[in-house]
């Protein structure tokens, strides 16, 4: 799985740390989902989605391997 | 929706209430073990040295189980996993070291019944009771540590 996290981070101009405070992880949770070595909880991805008023498909999209 | 997972562990705070436990512990050990080398009285306690030995090695597992059990400063789903994980490859760790030893042994022993009965003996030594959680709480440190150094 592949996701669009930075991007949307950079759009809002927000950083790692910023965005944890608000969705109530650890920034490194934010930094190892950015570099897919973690797969966020449907609940984390649906904080993510809220906040970025995005649908959890425009920001995380299945790969071939999944 | 409710969170399951993080109504079973202790506060952040016993973190250091369980790093104390193993501290005192393993200082009593070594104390113990100065003790044994250098005064022939306590050697004539056998019987003490060994229920010290035995009551030490259930505190280190209280102390183990508490710092395993503590909330993270930061508890979150990854940290979760990353604690489960650690339980999983301890127990795998656990596992492959006994058979790995155990083989040793066996080849070690060249076959002497007597040799090989020393030998397995000392691995269940080794093995004691802490072993795993030995294993669980050094490998879920490790990967902590890793994490708050993965800076970008």
């Amino acid at each position: 799985m592949k996701n669009s996290l930075k991007v949307e981070r950079a759009i809002k101009d927000i950083t790692q740390a910023e965005l944890a405070e608000i969705i109530d992880v650890s920034r490194q949770t934010i930094n190892a989902v950015e570099k897919n070595r973690y797969v966020p909880s449907t609940v984390l991805a649906l904080k993510l989605s809220k906040y970025f008023g995005k649908s959890v498909n425009e920001i995380f999209e299945l790969e071939e391997s999944d | 929706m409710r969170d399951l997972n993080s109504s079973y562990f202790l506060p952040h705070r016993y973190k250091w209430i369980g790093w104390a436990i193993i501290s005192i512990s393993l200082l009593a050990v070594a104390i113990k073990g100065i003790l044994y080398n250098y005064s022939t009285e306590f050697q004539d306690l056998g019987v003490v040295d060994h229920i010290i030995g035995s009551i030490l090695s259930y505190t280190v597992m209280i102390g183990l189980t508490i710092l395993v059990s503590s909330r993270e400063k930061q508890e979150d789903e990854m940290i979760r996993m990353i604690r489960l994980k650690s339980f999983q490859y301890g127990f795998y760790l656990t596992v492959f070291l006994s058979l790995l030893f155990f083989l040793i042994s066996i080849v070690d022993s060249g076959l002497n019944a007597f040799s090989f009965i020393t030998a397995t003996t000392q691995i269940d030594m080794f093995f004691g009771i802490n072993a795993t959680l030995v294993f669980i709480v050094a490998i879920y440190q490790f990967k902590l540590f890793r994490l708050k150094n993965d800076e970008e």
